[in-house]
């Protein structure tokens, strides 16, 4: 009745990681899942799940500050269009203790525009949500 | 580690890099210490072999993008070898299969 925006629907799934490198093999394969099961095809899911990667990559480099030190993923269907939601609890753009924040990154958000139909980045004195939205075949 | 890396000579100051599995944040650090020794060792011709990679992401890219500006700033090169398809077609896609000398 009075479900919040990022409240799972009844098709949802959630996942939580730690804010590590090593899990985004992890994060792979549930992005996997999840656009195998809304019915995207081989590529497509390839695409979904490289924006998802670079999703949570941004969500490792400011999660690790935050103080429990994990990222929660939530995705879910809604009006035929399948959404993945990364949300961490750190702040934007520290350089986290442990991992290395390489000169060369920064290109992240927009290689994953490049892969969705919608990206939506949303940040507070919480953590971050990125928002990404894939439509069948689009 | 889901990843594999070496490197060898293969000829007159021509280097190999082979980077294998899945090159995400956790393993472009280590690709770049790689090419970061390589070009001090003064190597100025490099391959970068991606034909065991079946995964790319933009950390990655960004390390090879910054490593082709510092050998082109050397006067040397930095050529791909690149045959998995999803791959291609990220490079394809984010606009960089060009300006990374990709060779199939």
């Amino acid at each position: 009745l009075n479900a919040s925006a990022t409240a799972p629907a009844p098709n949802g799934r959630a996942l939580e990681l730690r804010a590590e490198p090593a899990e985004l093999a992890t994060a792979r394969q549930f992005a996997d899942f999840a656009a195998a099961g809304f019915g995207l095809d081989e590529d497509e899911r390839y695409a979904f799940t490289f924006a998802v990667n670079e999703a949570v990559s941004n969500a490792i480099e400011h999660g690790e500050s935050s103080p429990d030190g994990t990222i929660h993923m939530l995705t879910f269907v809604e009006d035929d269009v399948l959404v993945f939601c990364v949300e961490d609890h750190g702040t934007f753009r520290p350089k986290a203790p442990g991992v290395e924040t390489l000169p060369e990154r920064g290109r992240g958000l927009a290689f994953m525009a490049a892969f969705v139909d919608e990206v939506d980045v949303r940040c507070g004195e919480k953590g971050t949500l990125v928002r990404l939205c894939k439509r069948r075949g689009a | 580690m889901n990843y594999t890396l070496g490197d060898w000579q293969a000829g007159k100051g021509t280097h190999v890099v082979a980077a294998g599995g899945e090159l995400d944040m956790g393993a472009a650090p280590a690709i770049r210490d790689t090419i970061e020794r390589l070009l001090e060792e003064g190597v100025r011709v490099l391959v970068v072999d991606l034909s065991e990679a079946t995964f790319i992401d933009s950390t990655t890219i960004g390390v090879l993008m910054g490593a082709k500006r510092r050998l082109r700033a050397a006067g040397g090169s930095l050529q791909i070898v690149c045959t998995e398809p999803n791959l291609l077609r990220i490079f394809e896609i984010v606009g960089l299969s060009q300006q990374l000398s990709i060779r199939a």
